[in-house]
């Protein structure tokens, strides 16, 4: 998920620490507690007027883990069917955990 | 992120993440940043703003464990912010709530405006500060803030203007000016969204509803008085109703539902319960006007507004039974007004005035039935109070009894005829209720047996089918015993064609065949309320033949049966010849007696009184009566010498040839049932009093079986409930019967205590 495409309302651009962007469907950004107080909070705030979230804390390894977590949790949320484990590398996790608490997610 | 999976064998090392310092000087850089943000909102700019950068910043703080910094400090931004807003935008128009109350409405939208404000930069902070959830909520917190800075400031009266305007622009309403609901309506809403500092309860309550409901009650007592002696009760009712709905819509628009029963409570104790006496009696148009004129609409208007008061209820109720009670006393002495008359006059009590009697409260029953079922709601409790006034003033009325009988006479004898089924049903219906009314059922069952057994002897009934849909009905009242004589009477009426069909049968085989038709009609003595001794006369010697070969028939039927003649009772049909003419006349039994006499006295002859006592054998009353219905009534068969009205001893009576009248067939009637005269009333009291004491020794033998033994209050208690039914026994009438059980060793006292009855068998 490389930076080409300009962004849409559909979609939220997330930029890493280190430069990357990632843009994502605007409903899984929301499964983020933080993104979504931050989308839709009564004051107009940068990020919403812009669709560009700028996470100077998050490296791209961690935000692009966190993404594909949403993919995944959008995908299997009300499944009736068996949900396969999300693989998470053990030389990521803390970090990841981190980040997870930050985003509220 | 919840499904982290561990089981697997760890792959390379976790690294600590690494630690930011959480030096003071962080927290000054982060919290500075923190406070310009937080002023900026206050500022509305918070587009300028980046919520990552915010937000991170408050999360650092918190998870550096500064929240209590962070949480105080914004706390304290709030509340600098609010002093100052309060100081510059609600202070300066404070004064305008004092000139002039119509523009009172600035303060509220003042403090409005900066309530919506706050608002929605508290809910931008608390989504910054999402982490600080940990403590108090911050929303909440804001809302303290605004409660104890702006609200109940300790600098500024904004509290008392507050309060101020907001019940001055109610009481203008009430006047009738229009307000700005929308701007009260926020007002109260923000209110309601501060909390008191348990949480739960909303300032609301503290801060506006008790003065809210104090300056109310004030408002509508005065408001009350005045229009109370302003309008009739109709019209004060129609304002109370209005206000009423006014308030509840007050409530529904602009207050909140939890004030609506406080302040219809109000309205319900100022306007309705203080007044109620003042309304009801009110000259012109209290509840006596309203009754009198069927205002049925003010009267539903008044039930239900007095309905929503304690005691309410009760006190319309004793209004409408007192009035009713009034209505049943005039009819009551105008009848007996009329009966002094009449009897003043030595008119007869008569059967009109029974009727009259019974129309009237009637008539009475009927507005009543149609007041209780539109303007009452056929409330329960309503009907309960009007039935036992009607009961009350009936009773009072000691020939009530009599008179509802003599009207059901009048009605099965008269006024049925041409009437569909429907109609009779209706009649004998409302006739039932009325004698639901009673207490001396049985005295009317005497009366009415009596009556019935007029209208079956002589054919005056109109419809068989009438009589005994009045009887059914009798019996769904006081039940089977009740009607059970009743019932036999038409069960002989019945019997008695029958074994007239039998006779006829039985005359064509035997010789001595009577030279005239006979019809008998046996009665069981039992059923029928004719005494056991016939009033004595000498019959013709036909007559007599025909009675004994009757006696024969019949006791060739049924052995062991004893006939026994009512002479008195009959009537016959004479063929006469006069002078220009034949006539037919239909008589009663005695007076074809006395007109069979003349048979043997030469033309122009005439008898003395004496000799026709002698030779028919009447008691002076029966013969006297007799003797003006053929003498002295419409109908002049006899002549009298002297003439005159009333019969006496010294008369002498001469057969009228030149008689002569239209029709051939001519009905010549004895005195018609009247109203009891005095002494008759007298023996009817006697009789019904008789019968009663059989009645409750029978009551009193039934309960002492069962029982036993029993105290004598219980005992009194059963037998009177039992009772009830028929008539309303005085207990000490139950004692002197108890005593007389005693007497004959049905019952005995204990021994140990002399207040228990022991039964013995």
């Amino acid at each position: 998920m490389a930076s080409t495409t300009p962004t849409e309302n559909e979609y939220v651009t997330l930029e890493s620490s280190d430069g990357f962007q990632f843009i994502i469907h605007r409903e899984a950004a929301m499964l983020s507690g933080t993104i979504r107080n931050m989308l839709s909070s009564a004051g107009q705030f940068t990020e919403s007027t812009e669709g560009v979230i700028h996470f100077r804390d998050i490296k791209a390894v961690i935000l692009e883990k966190v993404c594909k977590y949403w993919y995944y949790k959008a995908r299997y949320l009300n499944s009736v069917t068996e949900i396969p484990h999300f693989e998470i590398e053990p030389e990521y996790a803390l970090e990841t955990l981190m980040v997870a608490d930050f985003l509220d997610t | 992120m919840a499904s982290l999976q561990g089981r697997r064998p760890v792959r390379g090392k976790i690294r600590p993440p690494q630690r930011k310092a959480a030096a003071e000087s962080h927290f000054e850089s982060t919290w500075s940043t923190l406070a310009n943000a937080i002023t900026t909102i206050h500022e509305q700019k918070a587009y300028t703003l980046s919520y990552e950068e915010v937000y991170r910043c408050g999360y650092n703080l918190v998870i550096h464990k500064c929240g209590e910094r962070l949480y105080n400090g914004t706390k304290e931004l709030i509340e600098k912010h609010l002093m100052s807003e309060a100081e510059s935008k609600i202070v300066p128009i404070l004064g305008i709530a004092d000139t002039s109350p119509s523009e009172g409405v600035q303060v509220l939208k003042a403090i409005q405006r900066l309530w919506k404000h706050h608002v929605t930069c508290l809910l931008m902070i608390s989504d910054i500060l999402v982490h600080m959830s940990r403590l108090p909520r911050t929303y909440d917190m804001g809302l303290y803030l605004f409660r104890d800075t702006v609200i109940r400031s300790q600098k500024y009266p904004i509290q008392s203007h507050l309060q101020k305007v907001l019940l001055e622009q109610i009481t203008l309403e009430r006047k009738g000016d229009m307000i700005d609901r929308g701007a009260i309506k926020a007002c109260t809403d923000m209110l309601l969204e501060m909390k008191e500092n348990n949480g739960a309860d909303s300032i609301y309550v503290s801060d506006f509803e008790t003065r809210f409901v104090e300056t109310s009650r004030e408002f509508y007592r005065i408001e009350s008085d005045d229009l109370v002696r302003r309008f009739d009760p109709p019209e004060y009712m129609r304002k109370v109703e209005n206000r009423l709905d006014e308030e509840q819509q007050r409530c529904s628009h602009y207050l909140t539902e939890k004030t609506e029963p406080k302040i219809r409570m109000i309205v319900e104790q100022e306007m309705i319960a203080k007044h109620l006496k003042t309304v009801m009696e009110m000259e012109n148009w209290g509840l006596k006007q309203l009754l009198i004129n069927n205002r049925l609409e003010d009267l539903d208007r008044m039930y239900r507004l007095f309905s929503r008061v304690p005691n309410g209820a009760k006190e319309l109720q004793s209004g409408v039974s007192s009035y009713i009670k009034e209505c049943g006393k005039a009819i009551n002495t105008n009848v007996k007004e009329s009966a002094i008359e009449n009897t003043e006059k030595g008119i007869p009590l008569g059967v009109a005035l029974a009727l009259r009697w019974v129309q009237e409260v009637l008539d009475l029953k009927d507005k009543f039935d149609t007041i209780l079922n539109s303007a009452f709601s056929k409330d329960k409790s309503f009907e309960t109070a009007i039935n036992s006034a009607f009961e009350i003033f009936i009773n009072l009325n000691f020939k009530a009894p009599e008179f509802m009988s003599l009207f059901i006479d009048n009605k099965l004898k008269k006024d049925f005829k041409g009437k569909s089924d429907d109609e009779v049903d209706l009649i004998l219906n409302k006739t039932t209720t009325l004698f639901r009314f009673l207490s001396d059922k049985d005295v009317f069952e005497r009366y009415y047996k009596q009556h019935l057994s007029n209208r079956l002897l002589h054919g005056k009934s109109l419809s068989d089918e009438a009589e005994r849909g009045m009887i059914s009905k009798l019996k769904i009242e006081c039940g089977f015993q009740f009607t059970s004589k009743l019932e036999g009477m038409f069960t002989d009426m019945r019997l008695s064609t029958d074994t007239m069909g039998s006779f006829k049968e039985f005359l064509g085989k035997v010789a001595d065949t009577p030279p005239f038709e006979l019809n008998v009609t046996v009665l069981t003595s039992t059923f029928w309320p004719i005494s056991s001794m016939p009033v004595p006369c000498n019959l013709p010697v036909d007559f007599l033949a025909a009675t004994k070969v009757f006696e024969r028939f019949y006791t060739s039927r049924h052995n062991g049966r004893k006939l026994t003649w009512h002479m008195t009772m009959g009537n016959v049909d004479l063929r006469a010849t006069f002078d220009n003419k034949k006539h037919e006349l239909n008589v009663s039994t005695m007076a074809a007696i006395v007109l069979l006499l003349f048979n043997n006295v030469p033309e122009g002859e005439s008898l003395s009184y004496t000799t026709i006592e002698q030779e028919t054998g009447l008691p002076a009353e029966n013969l006297k009566r007799t003797l003006q219905s053929v003498a002295c009534g419409k109908f002049k068969v006899l002549i009298k010498d002297p003439k005159s009205r009333e019969i006496a001893e010294t008369d002498t009576f001469k057969f009228n040839a030149a008689f002569s009248e239209r029709q051939l067939r001519i009905k010549i009637q004895t005195i018609a049932s009247k109203v009891e005269s005095a002494v008759e009333l007298k023996e009817t009291q006697e009789k019904v009093d008789e019968d009663r004491k059989h009645i409750a020794e029978a009551a009193i033998v039934r309960v002492m079986k069962n029982r036993k033994s029993l105290d004598h209050n219980n005992l009194i208690t059963e037998v009177i409930s039992q009772l009830q039914g028929r008539f309303n026994p005085a207990p000490s009438m139950i004692k002197k019967r108890i005593e007389a059980l005693i007497d004959r060793e049905y019952l005995e006292r204990a021994p140990g205590d002399r207040t228990i009855y022991n039964y013995l068998a």
